[in-house]
């Protein structure tokens, strides 16, 4: 069984995917040089927001989920129950193997990946294809922070 | 200007805390928490107990996202979870207290993260 794995790709495979809100939030983000706006409320609901982190060995903890996020909807059962930390979703190997991307992301202002994933939750592990798309950004205020979207796919790994 | 021991009632009312509840945390008299109360009523001009938490939990709501270094990004945050463009039209039916508690949570995690 596959645990693991994924393709990097460029930015601009986001301007022909059919992501709509994932291309919005590009096109959001780089045409305001990744510093935020009163805009930026359109897009935090489909958004996971996590804080850059000295290290990476595994990915950041998460600081705000949307409402509308997929990994909200992945993880509704299970995020944030008592039987894990704070911030962290359900599967520790799958927050390390998906580390990289976010100091990727750190590094180069945007990163965007297709995975497929077999994600252990407490009722038993299950395939995940997925893309996820990420952006360091700046606060007005000053902090930088990492913006997570990310779609469930519902086709078959090619 | 609030006392330290207004601000720690009213910090306590803001997170949805009853007097009953706040007496037995500090060791006071419930009198004494309404009487910091009805002191803080008037210095903030509230109308009622209820319109004083909520004026006291907007401030102090804008004080802690204006020093986070994150504002824009809770801002984005509390309207998704309120529906509401300014921080001024957050009432407690809105969950007031809910949101202050949750950034005070979220601030703190950024904090242990530096």
């Amino acid at each position: 069984m596959i645990e693991y794995d994924s393709k990097r790709l460029s930015p601009d495979y986001l301007c022909r995917s059919k992501f709509e809100v994932i291309t919005r939030l590009h096109d959001y983000m780089t045409t305001n040089d990744f510093l935020i706006d009163m805009d930026f409320a359109d897009y935090f609901p489909y958004l996971t927001i996590c804080q850059p982190t000295k290290t990476y060995e595994l990915a950041p903890p998460i600081l705000m989920l949307g409402n509308l996020s997929d990994q909200k909807r992945l993880f509704e059962t299970h995020f944030g129950d008592d039987a894990f930390p704070a911030g962290r979703t359900p599967d520790a190997n799958l927050e390390r193997l998906s580390a990289a991307g976010y100091e990727d992301a750190v590094e180069n202002g945007t990163f965007c990946q297709e995975c497929e994933a077999t994600v252990v939750f407490p009722d038993g592990p299950k395939f995940v294809p997925f893309l996820r798309y990420m952006v360091h950004y700046r606060d007005p205020g000053g902090r930088s922070l990492i913006a997570y979207a990310a779609t469930l796919l519902d086709r078959t790994w090619q | 200007m609030l006392t330290e021991k207004q601000f720690e009632v009213m910090s306590m009312k803001s997170r949805g805390m009853t007097n009953k509840q706040i007496a037995g945390q500090l060791s006071i008299n419930e009198s004494t928490v309404q009487e910091h109360v009805q002191a803080v009523v008037k210095k903030l001009g509230a109308t009622n107990p209820t319109h004083c938490v909520t004026l006291f939990a907007q401030q102090r709501l804008a004080d802690r996202l204006r020093a986070s270094g994150l504002e824009e990004t809770l801002r984005a945050f509390i309207k998704m979870q309120t529906g509401r463009e300014s921080l001024s039209e957050i009432t407690l039916d809105d969950g007031l207290a809910d949101i202050v508690e949750y950034i005070e949570t979220v601030l703190s995690e950024v904090s242990e993260n530096d």
